[in-house]
């Protein structure tokens, strides 16, 4: 997930404990962009208010990214405070896949991203992990 | 002493809270300095961050002050942004958490 503020980023790792979602934190938009090239992800949970490279530009530049080097088109989810229709057009715009409006609740964030993971299917290797993970560790 | 004001918080949260309320009481000090330099972007900032943070916690009346700092921020009404960030003090000053168990 990619968000300025550690309360929000500590919020979110108190929603995931005790849930099958692994959680790797950026603290800005140019670190979620270097983390996504690293590394493998199923979801992508983006702040949108953010210093340095702000959260459109950050999945615009995934997006590119994804497309040069033919790679999946991984879920973004845009976490922002502004439920204004026009935030909700500019992220789908930037290339979000849905948006959710803080303050969140742990359900409707558990909600989205089970949407957003079902329409997405993890790849066998993760699916197995994740189920496994499921198995001993139930959501609350 | 001024009356106290109860929220009831998610048991879940309770090692997050005092870490949380002392940087809400951080960018009320934060929202002081960046009034006297005129620093409206990073007023809104706050504005927009606290906004964000404060029901997601429990505290909906932060949320309520996150949204009308950022009107207020908006509309350069520096007169607004002080009486909200004191009312956003006066709310930290008064708070009394209770924790309930997980409603989800």
């Amino acid at each position: 997930m990619a968000d300025d503020s550690p309360d929000n980023r500590a919020l979110i790792r108190a929603y995931l404990k005790k849930t099958p979602y692994r959680l790797e934190e950026a603290e800005d938009g140019q670190q979620a962009i270097h983390k996504f090239i690293a590394g493998k992800f199923d979801l992508v949970p983006m702040d949108i208010q953010m210093p340095i490279v702000d959260g459109y530009e950050a999945t615009i530049t995934i997006r590119a990214w994804e497309r040069a080097n033919n790679r999946r088109r991984t879920p973004i989810l845009a976490l922002t405070a502004s439920a204004l229709e026009e935030a909700v057009h500019r992220t789908k715009a930037a290339g979000c896949d849905a948006h959710v409006t803080k303050p969140v609740r742990k359900s409707t964030l558990l909600d989205a991203i089970r949407n957003a993971i079902e329409e997405n299917p993890l790849d066998d290797e993760r699916a197995d992990l994740a189920n496994l993970t499921e198995e001993t560790c139930p959501t609350e | 002493m001024p009356d106290r004001v109860i929220v009831e918080v998610d048991e879940g949260l309770s090692d997050l809270i005092p870490g949380f309320l002392a940087h809400k009481r951080t960018d009320v000090i934060t929202i002081f300095e960046a009034i006297a330099r005129r620093d409206y972007a990073e007023i809104s900032r706050i504005a927009h961050r606290i906004k964000g943070e404060g029901s997601s916690y429990g505290f909906g009346t932060m949320t309520e002050i996150g949204r009308s700092l950022e009107h207020a921020v908006a509309m350069r009404d520096d007169g607004a942004v002080t009486t909200l960030a004191r009312q956003l003090l006066n709310y930290l000053d008064r708070l009394e958490i209770v924790f309930q168990p997980s409603k989800d």
